[in-house]
């Protein structure tokens, strides 16, 4: 039977820098402030499911560019490694404000191994702490014949 | 594939055998069928129940997807990349004082003049889910080995679908391969049927046939625990009915099968 789940993730950087990574969170998910019920910065897809990502929102008080990153070997993050990082889309924030992308067509992200995930991270000349928030579908049973 | 499936309009929009109709439930590993008659649904407009969180409970240890075996940090909360284990007690506040087997499985009942199908839809819907008939009996295979939650196959995500037979009780495996802890949600439709078990030989060959129309449900085992089998024989006084081949002719089925039909 397939089934979808449409997540919405806000990340937001730790503190104001010049460059760093977006911790995800999401109404559903449990954070206490401990490990490991913390907020995520690495998002692996659940084993033969699909990640379609349908909409981006990436807001800042100054001119930002935020990247969304894909690995193949995304949940090693978890064991200690470092994860192989290719950027999918990037999103340029000229100036303070707000940028929104509506994906007519969405990313999709195919977890065929269980491994695959994606993170947001930015860059800035001058020290911003920017927010995203990431739509996320999430889908099992899909198959194409 | 549906969990359930229908011969003729007998499923209404939530899934659920309308009154007046026939529900087969079929037992794969025996090849033998119960047929209800359902006369009557008890809870007609009010079918859907939110149940809350799913009853993951604290002092349960789940098992780690990566060896990081991990406990519900608060009731309802799945771990990280761990599954876990539970019954399905009534939800708080629905039945006031909950004792002995209702405490464990909010479904039991002892009479055989009722029955209940049960759909349930689990938040967020990437939980792999599994059922146990009876509790803590691993009965998914993949070619005859043991399959499920734990494994790379073998379970559903977000959904289960059952019918709850007297005297028994069921349990549940409930998988997080997200890397985070999440709340979950758990939304229940179900059908409480008044129902009467069907004997009669040429209703149950036209059923059986699919020459009347009816809803079929699988019996989610592989084997039929003795357990179950005793229920069965204690509240309907025979362990099914076997399904005809196709061709069998109505006589030689019934020559086959009388001997087995509770009088």
């Amino acid at each position: 039977m397939e089934v979808r789940e449409l997540v919405t993730y806000i990340g937001a950087a730790t503190a104001a820098a010049t460059s760093g990574t977006f911790y995800l969170y999401a109404n559903h998910m449990y954070v206490t402030g401990s490990a490991p019920y913390v907020p995520i910065p690495v998002l692996v897809i659940p084993f033969g499911m699909k990640a379609k990502i349908w909409r981006v929102q990436v807001s800042s008080t100054a001119a930002v560019a935020v990247q969304l990153q894909f690995s193949p070997n995304a949940a090693t993050y978890y064991t200690g490694a470092t994860p192989t990082w290719a950027t999918l889309d990037t999103y340029n924030l000229s100036s303070p404000g707000e940028l929104v992308i509506d994906y007519r067509r969405p990313i999709v992200i195919d977890s065929k191994y269980g491994t695959e995930g994606i993170q947001l991270v930015f860059a800035s000349a001058s020290s911003v702490q920017p927010t995203v928030n990431v739509t996320v579908e999430f889908v099992w049973g899909e198959v194409e014949e | 594939m549906p969990y359930i499936y229908e011969t003729g309009k007998v499923l209404d929009d939530l899934g659920l055998v309308r009154d007046n109709n026939y529900l087969v439930v079929y037992i794969p590993p025996t090849n033998k069928a119960f047929v209800f008659w359902v006369k009557s649904r008890v809870n007609s407009s009010y079918e859907v129940l939110h149940y809350g969180p799913l009853p993951l409970l604290t002092s349960v240890t789940c098992t780690g997807y990566t060896g990081n075996n991990l406990s519900p940090p608060a009731t309802g909360v799945i771990p990280p990349m761990n599954y876990c284990p539970s019954l399905l007690p009534p939800p708080p506040n629905l039945i006031p004082y909950p004792s002995g087997n209702l405490a464990q499985f909010m479904f039991y009942y002892e009479k055989a003049d009722k029955l209940f199908q049960v759909r349930m839809f689990v938040r967020p819907r990437w939980i792999r889910t599994q059922i146990q008939i009876p509790p803590n009996s691993n009965q998914n295979t993949f070619n005859d080995n043991i399959v499920g939650v734990g494994y790379s196959g073998g379970f559903g995500r977000g959904y289960l679908e059952y019918v709850v037979f007297p005297g028994l009780i069921y349990s549940f495996l409930w998988g997080n391969d997200m890397v985070y802890g999440a709340f979950t949600g758990l939304d229940i439709i179900y059908g409480e049927y008044n129902v009467s078990l069907v004997t009669d030989p040429d209703i149950l060959y036209e059923v059986l046939t699919h020459q009347l129309p009816s809803a079929w449900v699988v019996f989610p085992v592989v084997r039929v625990d003795t357990t179950v089998n005793d229920k069965w024989v204690k509240y309907y006084g025979f362990t099914g009915v076997e399904v005809p081949a196709p061709g069998t002719s109505k006589q030689q089925w019934i020559n086959k099968v009388r001997g087995e039909l509770p009088r």
